[in-house]
This record gives structure tokens, sequence and C-alpha cells, in this order.
């Protein structure tokens, strides 16, 4: 992949179209948007020569932004490697003189990755578990992905000195190791998965509630979460910390979920970046679980809800069940064991050093299964009930509760009652019976959708300047579907959602068109690796602390750690911490 | 495109046998992995699209040298000379042939750069302390 430097000749004017633009306010107002050097600018600044898009009768949206997927990294690699079924001929795709063969149903290729976010109109993609020992090969796929832009989460919930820092109570320290950590990874965020949970796995064991000792360090959930908010805060990172919760999977987690949701309510956010939560609780739906085992099961996303609309500090993203055969991939390495013993298929699990685990599991979520039809409505129940799409946003946790190409399908179920009613009529008949989904009559607008997909994203991963919205200035990434709003109703005709939003009419890049009528025609655009740099400390102690641990237990020297510059050429840099004044 | 010479004659198995460093082939897995989807083992380009173990034991003699489809070969620490038909073998010998191994083999006759070789065991030399 080589990405090309913005050139001043793209100019491009999209005229007429219906904008959704909510972080501006626009709600499906007949607009012009102007595009210039890669930048969103006044329709009045450009030149004659501007390639001009007729969008009458179309959607424009900024492109959209997967605030959690995992699309890079070792983990994902082993889903590709172990998992030649995944790869049925139906999914691949031949080579071209522009493209790259490749493919997969769930874990598709680098290159087809791309290709297909771009078909859909996404354009920026996080990468949500990063191992900070393997972040290098992270970001090598992540340069063989072209076209859109992305960052990836480094994962800090189960790492040694993350513990001993908290555990010794010593904030100061835990600020510069994760400041450090963040630069050494090239990583945008603090993501935690299952805190404690995964060390604990290193000993057959795990963390199944916020206050569960994790084994050796003696420190609880409870604490890693709370520490780790309260340094990022501190340090003023453009995302709160990104929390896959302790417990995920089981009945009867919604409880620990609540305790969990409520751990940072008395930490006072850094609203520096533009968010306004101190915690992003992720992929909720595998943890709003009521009754005891699957056979008593019930939906307890109206708890869940309740909670998210009635406080500020907390956003969420639903991780909705597409009822697929797809491949589950998680740090959190006990929740993989126990899934791989429900269906006695392939497991794979790694034990990485000082900082995580991870595990990877196929699962085939039989539509005809009452305990999947369960799942299915739970997500569903979740996005509609939370009253604010700025507080909810739209995710499968690719690929875990399905691939992100099911994106449109599940657009349909959130604004049309009947696609719902529809779907429900094929599955188990508990579903209708133990969840609520069969009495929820909301239809989602598209403005609400573009909420879920651009705006709340981007505002909670706190890059709303740049993207996430149409206004002056901001990236020209942009996303046409032809669908007529005015001329359709779609809660009528949901197919022709899943039409318009599974291929993009154009789908716009740093200002260059890279999908036209559903086809990618450009992959040399300009694409970047997104990553955070708070790393100023120069704390002797933490520096001390570090070589320690290398001398003593990692398998490599600190000389080979860092991710060299090389590994990330086309960058965009977030300053934070000390690096952007201080709080 | 890369077509996969030397996917069935090389084990990870084989590659450890021969002395070649495991890590090399690891990285290499892992980045064709990422690139078409597939553990790299019996692979199949020819079609224009990533198959895996298309037709059992296949792809660099069936389907690569027999049919003439390579222009050239890259083996690492292989020897197909031993375990390939003499039909394969006599396009084998006219295309340009890269080999890297750190052992003299009946391949290094047939193939013209002994650069490598002698340059890879100088690298094992220095690194061994010789």
């Amino acid at each position: 992949m080589s990405a090309n430097p913005i050139t001043p000749k793209n100019e491009i004017l999209i005229k007429n179209g219906f904008v959704f633009d909510p972080l501006n306010g626009v709600k499906g107002d007949v607009k012009d948007i102007a595009v210039q050097n890669g930048k969103i600018v006044e329709p009045s600044k450009l030149s004659t020569k501007a390639k001009v898009i007729d969008a009458k009768g179309k959607i424009v949206m900024p492109g959209g932004v997967d605030i959690h997927t995992h699309v890079a990294g070792p983990k994902v690699n082993v889903g590709r490697m172990f998992r030649p079924e995944d790869k049925l001929h139906d999914t691949m795709t031949t080579r071209t003189s522009l493209l790259r063969s490749g493919g997969g149903f769930s874990v598709p290729s680098t290159f087809e990755t791309a290709y297909r976010y771009a078909k859909l109109g996404y354009t920026f993609v996080n990468e949500a578990a990063m191992p900070p020992l393997l972040a290098r090969h992270t970001h090598e796929e992540i340069h063989d992905t072209p076209i859109i832009d992305q960052s990836a989460f480094t994962l800090l919930g189960n790492n040694w000195l993350v513990m001993e820092y908290i555990k010794k109570n010593q904030p100061e320290n835990l600020d510069a190791y994760v400041a450090w950590m963040l630069k050494a990874t090239k990583g945008s965020a603090v993501k935690i998965v299952n805190p404690g949970g995964t060390e604990a796995w290193g000993w057959g064991k795990n963390c199944t509630d916020i206050d569960d000792p994790v084994p050796y360090f003696d420190v609880t959930p409870k604490e890693i979460i709370q520490g780790l908010a309260a340094s990022n805060e501190r340090l003023g990172l453009p995302h709160s910390i990104h929390l896959h919760g302790n417990n995920l999977g089981h009945p009867g987690n919604y409880t620990t979920t609540l305790k969990t949701m409520a751990l940072t309510e008395g930490i006072t956010t850094n609203k520096k970046s533009g968010r306004t939560q101190n915690i992003h609780f992720t992929h909720t739906q595998f943890n709003s679980y009521g009754g005891t085992k699957w056979g008593d099961m019930v939906s307890k996303a109206d708890a869940i809800a309740d909670y998210v609309n009635s406080h500020d500090h907390i956003t969420i993203d639903v991780g909705f069940v597409t009822l697929d055969e797809t491949t589950t991939m998680t740090a959190d390495g006990p929740f993989e064991f126990s899934l791989s013993t429900t269906n006695h298929l392939k497991w794979g699990n790694l034990d990485v050093e000082l900082e995580t685990g991870s595990g990877v599991v196929p699962f085939v979520y039989d539509p005809k299964n009452s305990v999947f039809g369960r799942q299915w409505a739970v997500g569903l129940e979740l996005a509609l009930l939370v009253k604010d799409p700025m507080k909810c946003f739209l995710t499968t946790d690719h690929p875990n509760a399905g691939p992100f190409t099911r994106y449109p399908v599940i657009t349909s179920w959130l604004m049309s009652k009947k696609a719902r009613d529809d779907k429900m009529a094929t599955l188990h008949r508990w579903v209708p019976e133990k969840t609520k989904i069969a009495e929820i009559s909301r239809e989602m607008s598209m403005y609400e959708i573009a909420q879920m997909t651009r705006a709340g994203p981007a505002k909670a991963l706190g890059m709303s300047k740049t993207k996430g919205h149409l206004g002056i200035g901001a990236d020209a990434d942009v996303s046409i579907y032809d669908l007529n709003l005015k001329t359709t109703d779609v809660t009528k005709n949901p197919e022709a959602i899943v039409k318009a939003f599974g291929s993009a009419a154009y789908t716009i890049k740093a200002g260059e068109v890279v999908v036209k009528d559903g086809e990618v025609v450009a992959v040399d655009v300009p694409k970047f690796t997104i990553w955070t740099d708070a790393d100023n400390f120069n704390n002797k102690e933490v520096t001390n602390d570090i070589v320690e641990k290398f001398l003593k237990y990692y398998s490599l020297t600190l000389n080979n750690y860092p991710v060299q510059e090389n590994y990330a050429p086309h960058q965009q840099v977030i300053k934070a911490g000390p690096l952007a004044g201080g709080n | 495109m890369i077509r996969t010479a030397s996917a069935p004659c090389c084990t990870l198995g084989e590659v450890e046998n021969s002395g070649a460093d495991p890590i090399i082939y690891e990285n290499c897995s892992q980045v064709r992995t990422w690139q078409s989807g597939f553990l790299p083992l019996a692979m199949d380009f020819s079609r224009g699209d990533a198959r895996y173990n298309p037709e059992g034991e296949t792809a660099a003699d069936e389907d690569i040298l027999r049919r003439q489809e390579c222009d050239a070969a890259l083996v690492i620490a292989s020897y197909p000379d031993a375990h390939f038909p003499v039909s394969s073998m006599k396009y084998y010998a006219q295309i340009p042939t890269i080999r890297i191994d750190p052992h003299e083999t009946p391949t290094t006759d047939i193939v013209g750069v002994e650069e490598v070789l002698k340059k890879v065991k100088e690298i094992r030399a220095e690194k061994n302390g010789q």
C-alpha cells in the first residue's frame, strides 16, 4: 500500500443531496458540500474545474466511523489462518488491474476488509484490541489495509506494571507508564478487556465480578478500571477508557455491568477533546443478560438502557448479533475457553507475556436456536431503548457478533418495525416471549442513524474536530447513498435500506472518490494511522521499572519493543497530556 | 501477483529440519495470511483468486511448473528436484531460480545463484562467532 499525499487537484462539489450531519445540526436539508485539498470548504472557494457530483434525491453523510472492530493484528490473523471454511468461493474476489484478490466471510483479508468498508461508506475504523507486544504486527496489517483511516487501542487492563502501580497507589507513575505504552505501541486509546480476568486466566482462573482479586497481584477489576479511568482523564486522552467488562456473555451478568458502569461516576471527565463520557462500555449486548443459565436467560437491556439514559459519563456500543456463522476473537481468554466448551469447535488460545492474552473460536449463531434469537433481540432492544443515539453506537464487535458487512441490514432493523417483525417470524418462538423486542415500536430516523454511525462515535473518540461531520475544515470523508427518503417509505420497504447502504453510490476519502456505484474505483488515496502521544514525563522510576521488567521477564529486549516510525509511514499524531499543555 | 511455488514442498517441519530460521518462516506465513486470507500451504492463485489446497497435492509441481505458468522460482530451504517428476524439472531447469538455503544440495547444481548460499553461510558463521 502506498498513500499519495493530498494533492490540490481534488476539488469536488456534491450538489443538491439530502445532507445528514448531526454534529452541525443538519437534518436532511438540501445542501451543497464542497471538497478541496482533502478538506470540506465553503462551496464558493472552489475553482470552476471542480468535479460535480449530482446527489439530487440521494443521502449525503460524513464517512462512517466504526468505534470498535477487529480487523488487524495477530488474533485476527489466527482467525483467518485456522478457518479455511470461512472462505467459501462466493466470499472470495478475483484480482483486477486495480484490486487485490482475497476474501473470507467473517475475517476477510486486509485488502478485502478495506474494500468492503469503503463500499459501505465507512472511512475510519478502530482496531479495538492491540496487544502491546504484538503492536508491530497490528501496524503491519494496518499498513496493508488501504483507503480507510485506522487507529488501534492498546490493551492495558491486564498489564503487570499497570496493576502494580495501581496496587501501590502511584498515580504519577501510572500516568507516565500509560503514556509511554501508547507511544511505544502507537496506540490511540486505553483498552481494557476483562480487567484482571485475562491475567487470572494464566492461573486457570477468571475475575467474574468487579471485586474478585487478581491472583498474585491482589488488585481487583474495580481498582483497575477506576485507576485507568482516572489516569485517562488526567492525561486528557482523546478517547475515554474503552472497556470490555467482566463476566461477558454469561446469563445474569447485567448486575456486574451496572456495577461496572457506576465505577467512574465520581471521576471528572476531561472534556478537552470534545467528548463528554469518561467510560465507553463496548459491545454491551453481551453484558445485558438476566436469568441464571441459558435456559432461563432473559433480556435486561431495559435496565442497562435506563442507566445509560440517566447518566452522562457513559457511552456504549451495541455489538448486534446478526445470526451468522462467524469467528469470535477477543483478549478475554477465559471467555473464549468457556465458549469453546459450548460448541466444541476449534479453539485458539494465547498468553501474551506480561500484558494480556487472547482466544479465537469459530461460532455459529444458528437463527433457529432460542438463545441466539434472544441475543439478537437484546442488541436491538438496547439500541432502541437508549433515547440518545449520541450515546449508543452501531457495531457488531466485528467479527464476534457478526461481520461488519451486516451493518446495512442492522440499519433496516433499526429503522423499520416491519423488518424486525419479519426477521422475528423466522426465529424461535421464545424470542418474542422472553424479550421485549415485539413491544418496542420505535423506528429510528436517518438523522439518528447518522448519529449512531458518524457523529456519536467520532465525538466519543474525541475526533469530532476532523471526523464524523461535514462542517468547514472537517476531513473530506463523505458517503452518498442512493435512497430518496421523500419518495420511499423505508419503514414499509426496508429492503431499500439494505440495498442503498450495502453499496454506496459514492464514497469519498480525503477528497478522492474511492467508491462509485458500489464498486471500488481507487485505492491509492491518502490513508492515515492515528495515534495518541502524551509521553513527556521522563519519569526515571518508571523507566527503571520498564527496564527491569524487560531484563527479568520479557522474551525480547527493550530496544526491539517500540514500534518504529516506518511502521506507520502515514501517521496523524494527536497530542495529549503534557504535550498538549496539560489539563 | 506472486505464485505460490514453494507451497507443497515446504512444511514447518521441513524448514526446521533444514536448519533455516523458523521465525522467518513464521513471519512470511503471517503476511501471506493477512493478504490472501489463508495459511500459505498448498495455495493456488492461478485463477485470479486465492484457493486453498485446490486439488490435493498440487501447486508448485502440477499447476505451476508443468503448465509452465511461472517465470522464475524462489526455493527456500527445499529440494524440489528430489521430489518432483522429470516433466516438471525440465522447465524448472530453464527458468531463473534463486535458492536460499544454508546447505549444499543437489539443487545447487541446477541453480546458478550460489552467491546467496555463500552469503547465508557467512552470516551464520558470524552469528555463531566462528
